[in-house]
């Protein structure tokens, strides 16, 4: 007779169903792996046809509450590619800052809330915050000094409203973003200190050989601009996204899995910028890394909390920079007139690419959309590490066996459901 | 005296803007106390209320019971009776960050919870009439309150 162990999680989201977790061992054989995905995105595809280009990024920012700069980014760029417009000089500039913001709140909150309670052996951050307070302190303090760059420049914490086609509605005054530098000094310590914090964690031992894709541009480390490249070759401008990966309908998920049509699974986000652009990191941020003996190029997954951390590190001395460098005036915008084309848009939010695509008629509207965000793109490779994990680890008690499983989909801080906010409540009626 | 009013929702999702309703009409019948609609990182709160001392939260919830009811529940009385989803992979709950900031020493002194029971959830689906009502009977029940408080 066979024995079958299976582990099913179907509370990975809040909403129940919308992110689920099943594995199967027959024999001590892996005969079944499924991570399993509900994903916003496809309802906004349909959503957006028929409305103005410009109303893009406004209409994107709502698909995630905690990485909405992303989607903004993602849908200006393309649309700008569109209608063949260039935003240069210090309104690029200013994306990126605001881009460093969204990346030093969401890894902030990631790591600190979300990912380090799996280290650390406790169930969540509320039950690690009575233990380890200031670890907490120091996540949500990070955290805003992100939302005070978003809100500052973006024009509100969620769901930015100042970003717009072109560039932005109104441009910040200099001593509003000098008073940022101060937050920003502090960040860049704690930051500093978050390395070396969570590389003190156990890790498991794996090494995965990774396909990974981001952004490149040749002089920055990544945020909005540059090619598509990989480590096995891949070097296309965004316009070729869809000749190179293919999006594919799985059964058991409301996602799409993205793969590399010759190869298969790939790997986007932290890890993934970083092995392909380690050269442009700051030099403290390449220091940070080198003094907890991280490499060029990391291959454990759930060391990924530790790339997050030096890109916090990097994100808080490219908006030290940005913010030294701002000197206020000329015009808040260019200006942008639609014409039929198809624009793409490929940035790196802070999970990873998030490429977008649009084709717009002559008077504006949005004829398609496609949006490819980086969980459903990382969807495969979760599910090939969910397999490398379970066979690492298949002594474990049930109990245990789980936590790590679930710990390694949670090394890709996967951006399962982030529209939904409804309590639920047991009412225990007895 | 209520010294901030948090609506908690998401606009496109049915009965999840229940929160966001009932802010927006409180912001039209003028009122005094601090409005906030929030419809992203539940952390935020936390940052909202802080230094205050009396703060209601308004947010859509799925208990079970009919669609429309309002539950009344004061956070001072112990942890909100919600199924926490203590290791979501991605944001905090409502719950979450409550008890995150109960933990912290952050609750403000009063802290109550309106909750408009909902049923439909699903991105582009309309508000339920109950809970479209049940959102009208929050605002006046607010409206007095604050009325009151400041008068």
């Amino acid at each position: 007779m066979s024995e079958v162990r299976r582990v099913e999680v179907d509370y990975l989201a809040r909403v129940e169903g919308e992110g689920s977790m099943k594995v199967m061992v027959r024999d001590g054989v892996v005969e079944e792996v499924e991570f399993g995905i509900f994903e916003p995105p496809r309802f906004y595809e349909a959503f957006m046809v028929g409305r103005q280009f410009t109303e893009a990024p406004d209409i994107t920012a709502r698909i995630c509450g905690i990485c909405p700069i992303a989607y903004q980014m993602s849908s200006v760029h393309a649309m700008e590619d569109a209608c063949g417009v260039t935003v240069d000089g210090q309104l690029r500039e200013l994306r990126r800052l605001i881009y460093c913001g969204e990346w030093i709140e969401s890894h902030g909150l990631h790591i600190y809330l979300l990912h380090a309670p799996d280290f650390l052996g406790y169930e969540s951050a509320v039950h690690m915050a009575a233990d380890h307070r200031e670890l907490v302190e120091q996540g949500l303090q990070l955290k805003k000094v992100g939302n005070d760059i978003v809100t500052l420049v973006g024009g509100r914490e969620i769901h930015p409203i100042n970003v717009k086609v072109g560039g932005f509605y109104k441009l910040p005054a200099k001593s509003d973003l000098d008073a940022l530098a101060g937050k920003l000094e502090w960040a860049r310590e704690a930051a500093l200190n978050t390395v070396e914090v969570v590389a003190g964690f156990d890790y498991p031992d794996v090494e995965i050989d990774y396909e990974f894709v981001s952004v490149c541009h040749p002089d920055e480390y990544p945020f909005s601009e540059g090619n598509i490249v990989s480590n096995k070759g891949i070097d296309i401008p965004a316009s070729g996204f869809n000749d190179v990966f293919t999006e594919e309908h799985v059964e058991r998920s409301n996602a799409l899995q993205s793969r590399v049509k010759e190869r298969g699974a790939y790997h986007v986000g932290p890890m993934a910028r970083y092995a392909l652009n380690y050269e442009k990191l700051t030099d403290s941020a390449k220091k940070a890394a080198a003094n907890v003996g991280l490499g060029e190029v990391v291959l454990n997954p759930f060391k990924s909390i530790i790339v997050r951390a030096v890109e916090m590190v990097y994100a808080c001395d490219e908006a030290l920079r940005i913010i030294d460098a701002y000197e206020p005036g000329g015009p808040a915008s260019v200006p942008v007139e639609p014409k039929a084309a198809v624009g793409h848009g490929a940035t790196e939010a802070p999970r990873g690419m998030l490429y977008h695509r649009y084709e717009i008629a002559d008077d504006g509207s949005i004829v398609t959309a496609q949006i490819a965000p980086p969980t459903a793109q990382n969807q495969l490779i979760i599910e090939n590490d969910l397999r490398v994990v379970l066979e690492d680890n298949l002594d474990l008690p049930d109990d245990d066996l789980s936590w790590r499983l679930e710990q390694s989909i949670r090394n890709y801080d996967p951006c399962i459901s982030c529209a939904t906010h409804f309590l639920k409540l047991e009412i225990d009626r007895g | 005296m209520v010294d901030l009013v948090i609506g908690v929702g998401n606009e496109i999702r049915g009965d999840d803007r229940a929160g966001l309703a009932v802010i927006d009409a409180l912001a039209g019948k003028g009122s005094a106390a601090l409005l906030m609609r929030s419809d992203g990182d539940p952390l935020e709160m936390i940052d909202a209320w802080q230094g205050l001392s009396s703060v209601i939260l308004v947010d859509a919830v799925s208990s079970g019971s009919p669609v429309g009811t309002i539950h009344r529940i004061d956070v001072g009385d112990g942890p909100l009776p919600t199924m926490l989803a203590s290791r979501s992979t991605h944001l905090f709950g409502i719950g979450e960050a409550v008890e995150l900031a109960r933990t912290l020493d952050r609750l403000p002194p009063s802290l109550i919870v309106f909750g408009i029971e909902g049923s439909r959830f699903a991105p582009g689906s309309d508000m339920s009439p109950s809970v479209a009502e049940s959102v009208g009977t929050v605002v006046e029940e607010l409206a007095s309150l604050l009325e009151s408080a400041h008068a």
